[in-house]
């Protein structure tokens, strides 16, 4: 069907008169340098251009071409962020609604994935591992889309501020919803079938890469942040590749 | 020559480079077997998570209707309410892709492609990286490329249409580099020349046993500057006479990309990228050099060799031999 409306349309073209073939073909190019232009003042750091024409920019290339080529820029990533999840039951949830999250138990979601991709470059474990990491970069600093304006703000630019701001409170709701799911398939996948879970703990582990001057002389720092306790995410999927452990806790 | 000539030839010949003969027709046979690799790839290597990732239950909750409209986007929201309905998707992207790469039905495949591709891109937001991006808006272009066999009249829509794509194409990947290198010249990192021993010590794009090697202060600096350069200079360098080379460059260094940072699919989109800037004229003149240096290579070690049977051996290094070894047989005639 879609081979003939193919061929429909290029009987259509060609009976076009010369005059209306060169307009025609003026109007095509003229769409594609609006097209690129736009593309280009998108891709664009943070200038006068870009935040005039924000609304359109954003509402045609950002919603249909969305791109970034930021790829290790500005700043090259030099930390591992992995997603720490603690599976809680209804005691622990209260306990941890008063601020009291268990020591024990704690499981690292996303290094494994890290170490069995490190072993077979042919295999999905660094996609799977890509929701839990670009989910914290998200829930931390909005992620790659809104780097250039979290740099703008760093530089004092007001508008980028207030841009950066609005964003975040989507950008981390949006985080926290995904951490959430992933965090609940797991919890049920290394659980007793009858165990009482009611809930997830969220953490942070941020392990940040030796400095350059001090890398034959310092080992890395390695951080914790809670990101906080949530409701089991009802009836998440399992991903299969977790096995329950005996003993729970592989931290 | 007027100065008025001096100014219309070059939007003449612009003019009739977009209008008269189709363009890169090698290149975009060579896109499409990229494109349609990395699809497969992906398809291949997470189908297996397909109700986890993108499924009812999945950890992906985004809604398609978002980019591709209410109707279209609500039948493919609806599919993915059911684990049948995600596999079908998933299905579909794979036979897609599989045209792609045979060159059949290629406009029909990428339209598919591209439907399927934004539907699980647009389920799970934070899964696709880089490649998948390029590839997603590459796929828009190419629905606009004549497929592989057309016979098209010179000077036809069709013939417009496709040169304009070709040109798309180009101009993306040169945004794509020229931003990539306008980024990392103001990161500190890039400028200092350490940012790929930060890049090299994350556990998520290395490999252990090369951590040692980018710990060389020569190998980080080489290594951080010579890509930013690269990015940097790439729009200039391929309309120079640089160009070939410099693509060259940029397979060797995306081949690498694939082995030590594990992004195989991203690297097969940005190769296919890469040979779909080389246009017809230059894979024949490269042909024609491989071809003369495989009997280059032929002559020589023959030299060395126990001659090959007469059928086996390539017809003009014969010719030459045989009037060389046996004068008699050339008296006698």
């Amino acid at each position: 069907m879609l081979q003939a409306a193919f061929a429909n349309a290029r009987k259509l073209f060609g009976k076009l008169p010369v005059w209306g073939g060169v307009g025609f073909r003026l109007f095509t190019l003229l769409v594609f340098i609006v097209h690129f232009g736009l593309t280009i003042v998108y891709v664009a750091p943070v200038n006068p251009i870009k935040i005039a024409l924000q609304p359109l920019v954003y509402g045609t290339i950002g919603h249909y071409f969305g791109q970034n080529w930021s790829f290790f820029a500005p700043n090259p990533i030099s930390s591992n962020m992995s997603l720490m999840v603690r599976p809680l039951n209804t005691s622990e949830m209260t306990l941890a609604k008063n601020d009291v999250l268990p020591k024990e138990g704690w499981y690292d979601l996303t290094a494994p994935m890290w170490e069995r991709f490190q072993h077979n470059r042919f295999s999905a474990y660094e996609r799977l591992s890509r929701p839990q990491s670009n989910g914290l970069r998200m829930y931390l600093n909005g992620g790659p889309e809104l780097t250039p304006w979290m740099e703008a703000c760093k530089k004092g630019d007001a508008d980028s501020c207030r841009f950066y701001e609005d964003q975040m409170v989507i950008y981390r709701e949006k985080a926290l919803e995904l951490l959430t799911r992933i965090a609940s398939g797991f919890a049920r996948e290394v659980s007793d079938p009858g165990s009482d879970l009611a809930g997830v703990a969220l953490r942070v582990r941020v392990q940040n890469v030796v400095p350059w001057s001090q890398r034959f002389t310092a080992s890395p720092d390695v951080r914790d942040t809670d990101l906080g306790v949530y409701p089991l995410a009802p009836n998440v999927a399992a991903s299969g590749i977790f096995r329950r452990a005996p003993e729970g806790s592989n931290d | 020559m007027t100065d008025g000539t001096l100014v219309t030839n070059p939007l003449k010949r612009g003019w009739e480079w977009l209008a008269v003969e189709p363009h890169q027709r090698i290149g975009v046979r060579i896109l499409q077997v990229a494109i349609g690799l990395m699809l497969l790839f992906r398809v291949l290597t997470e189908c297996r998570f397909y109700l986890y990732l993108w499924g009812p239950n999945g950890i992906g909750t985004g809604h398609t209707s978002r980019i591709l409209g209410d109707t279209l986007g609500g039948v493919l929201d609806q599919l993915f309410q059911s684990g049948a309905g995600t596999l079908a998707i998933l299905l579909l992207l794979a036979v897609s892709a599989a045209l792609l790469v045979f060159g059949r039905w290629t406009r029909l495949a990428t339209l598919f492609a591209l439907i399927t591709f934004v539907s699980i891109e647009q389920r799970l937001p934070q899964l696709p990286d880089g490649g998948d991006n390029i590839a997603r808006i590459v796929l828009v272009y190419m629905l606009f490329l004549l497929p592989p066999r057309a016979n098209v009249k010179p000077g036809s829509l069709r013939v417009w249409f496709h040169n304009l794509a070709v040109l798309a194409i180009a101009t993306q990947l040169i945004i794509l580099y020229t931003t990539s290198g306008f980024m990392k010249a103001f990161g500190d990192k890039w400028h200092h020349g350490v940012a790929m021993y930060y890049v090299s010590q994350v556990e998520w794009f290395s490999l252990p046993a090369l951590r040692q090697m980018f710990m060389r202060p020569l190998i980080v600096t080489l290594s951080t500057y010579i890509p930013m350069f690269y990015q940097l200079l790439f729009g200039v360098a391929i309309l120079s006479p640089l160009k070939v080379p410099w693509l060259l460059v940029g397979i060797c260094f995306h081949l690498g990309v694939a082995s030590f940072m594990g992004l195989v699919s991203f690297s097969t989109a940005m190769i296919g990228l890469e040979c779909f800037l080389i246009s017809d004229a230059e894979y024949r003149r490269m042909a024609k050099l491989v071809g003369r240096l495989y009997e280059q290579i032929l002559c020589f070690t023959q030299g060395f060799t126990r001659r090959p049977p007469v059928s086996a051996r390539p017809q003009p290094v014969y010719l030459i031999q045989s009037e060389i070894e046996s004068p008699r047989s050339l008296d006698s005639r």
